[in-house]
């Protein structure tokens, strides 16, 4: 597959693949990103992988040309293996009505009913690309094609954080409360991004997710041992 | 100590959230570092320094223990109690002095720094302000800013300062990613057209109208740092400033130096700017 390493301004260097969404790409990016902080950690400052990119930010005294180069021939020669992070994690839904504002949309724009839209949500194993948008937003692929649904006409100014959303072909979480277009199906009682933890993030790059389906009640406990501390978060490996 | 008696429009920056853009969190930190760190220079202060950043509206100060400070960047009118002071160079702050700021003639930005820095909220390894991330976004009416938490102190003489010249209209710019999605007559008239900085702009990014509506193929989310211009289907153009997202799905058609970075943070709303692309 051809790789390209070139200049993303001054103290920048981007390494992309083919555009693309898919699994053997996201691996090798993760894996290659891993090898990149651990052999140019006296280079760059920190790294960002998307889709199928790499943006490499350097240290303002590392040499562009000479980091380009070393790259550049790290690229074709090292082949790391595969991340050893298989990681599921567990995240309970409350798909009721009171939290899925627009569940009835997605459900009539794909001629469905909502249970449907609930068990084709939860149904699947979704990875987590990338973080991005919003501190601690993961970027998942995986949505049922049955699911998808455009955008709202017009963004509400604010949707809660936690809200589980559709939008287009993408299916997501609002770590924060933020204004937003997506249609919103549930609610998370989880924290997605909590500055207080160490790490703030729940979701790292290369982690799956998968969607639980739980009532108001279960909502409000979960809610109340997050508080209280007591919260076990369930993960597996896959 | 210092007393916020009226605020501005201002918060604190250093040099930015370094080591935390893989999870979404933006870089932040001063939109004009030049600025910043002569400022820091000025008061002894190594240029990470966390410094007040006021935009178009600077702060009134009252201060409560005696220091040094200076202000740089636009060109505000500093009145300290009675007298006027000039920017770009140390002032001596006793007790009790009240220091009021004018609005800028020239320039947007300015940067207030006080010997030994700012002991404020860390988030992060940051004290940058940033709403989400630290406990407050901006400083408000009111606030106590504690002074402190940096020991090293080198004061250079005044003649090796060398304040930002932002007055030149053109942004230097290197080719972005996507520049290849351009037709031929965007690309020229990117480079020809003069463009003027759209009222909406904040640290988030400088918005400019200008080049109609443009086609171009849909692409997926991809990495954005400040000085990325970004093109809208609407033909608007999105220059990311320091608290931008990490990620975005427009196309990356510039890339702005990091001198032309610090040369747009002073450029006020209606301001006209042109692009040159470096090698062009």
């Amino acid at each position: 597959m051809k790789i390209t390493v070139q200049p993303f301004g001054e103290h920048a260097i981007l390494i992309d693949w083919p555009a693309t969404v898919n699994d053997t790409v996201s691996q090798e990016i993760l894996a290659i990103n891993t090898a990149i902080n651990a052999t140019f950690s006296s280079e760059l400052i920190e790294t960002v992988t998307t889709y199928h990119s790499i943006a490499v930010y350097l240290k303002e005294t590392a040499i562009m040309q000479n980091c380009l180069e070393a790259l550049e021939s790290f690229i074709k020669t090292d082949t790391p293996e595969t991340l050893i992070n298989k990681r599921v994690v567990f995240i309970p839904v409350c798909y009721e009505d009171c939290f899925a504002l627009d569940i009835s949309i997605v459900a009539e724009k794909n001629e469905l009913v909502k249970t449907d839209v609930i068990s084709l949500h939860t149904a699947p194993v979704y990875p987590v690309r990338f973080l991005g948008f919003l501190p601690g937003f993961p970027y998942v692929s995986g949505l049922d094609e049955r699911l998808h649904t455009p955008r709202l006409k017009s963004p509400r100014l604010q949707i809660p954080a936690g809200s589980v959303g559709i939008g287009g072909s993408q299916t997501g979480i609002y770590p924060s409360n933020s204004p937003g277009g997506w249609n919103i199906i549930g609610q998370t009682p989880i924290p997605l991004f909590n500055i207080t933890n160490d790490p703030p993030n729940l979701l790292v790059a290369g982690d799956f997710i998968k969607f639980e389906s739980i009532s108001l009640a279960v909502f409000e406990e979960i809610k109340q041992k997050i508080k209280a501390g007591t919260f076990q978060l369930k993960t597996a490996s896959l | 100590m210092i007393r916020v008696l009226k605020a501005g429009i201002s918060s604190i920056q250093d040099s930015g959230r370094v080591g935390f853009r893989a999870i979404g969190v933006p870089l932040s930190g001063v939109m004009d570092a030049h600025s910043a760190g002569l400022a820091n220079q000025l008061v002894g202060n190594t240029s990470a320094t966390a410094v007040i950043e006021f935009t178009a509206m600077g702060p009134t100060l009252l201060f409560e223990s005696d220091t040094l400070i200076a202000i740089t960047g636009a060109s505000f009118g500093l009145i300290l109690n009675d007298e006027v002071k000039p920017i770009n160079t140390l002032v001596q702050v006793k007790v009790g002095d009240i220091l009021k700021c004018t609005s800028p003639k020239n320039g947007w930005r300015g940067y207030l720094a006080v010997q030994g820095g700012f002991d404020s909220q860390v988030v992060l390894g940051s004290k940058s302000m940033y709403q989400g991330i630290t406990e407050k976004g901006r400083i408000d009416k009111g606030d106590i800013l504690r002074i402190g938490g940096t020991s090293e102190i080198i004061i250079v003489d005044n003649e090796s300062i060398n304040p930002l010249d932002f007055d030149s209209k053109i942004i230097q710019v290197f080719k972005g990613p996507e520049y290849g999605f351009l037709d031929e007559k965007t690309k020229e008239n990117l480079e020809k057209a003069s463009f003027k900085i759209h009222q909406n702009s904040n640290r988030m990014a400088t918005q400019i109208d200008g080049l109609g509506e443009v086609k171009f193929k849909d692409i997926l989310t991809v990495s954005v740092q400040p000085g990325t211009v970004q093109l809208t289907p609407s033909g608007k153009l999105l220059i990311l400033m320091k608290d931008a997202q990490t990620t975005g799905g427009y196309p990356r058609i510039l890339q702005l130096t990091n001198k032309a970075l610090n040369i747009l943070a002073q450029k006020r709303p209606n301001e006209a700017v042109t692009f040159k692309i470096a090698g062009n």
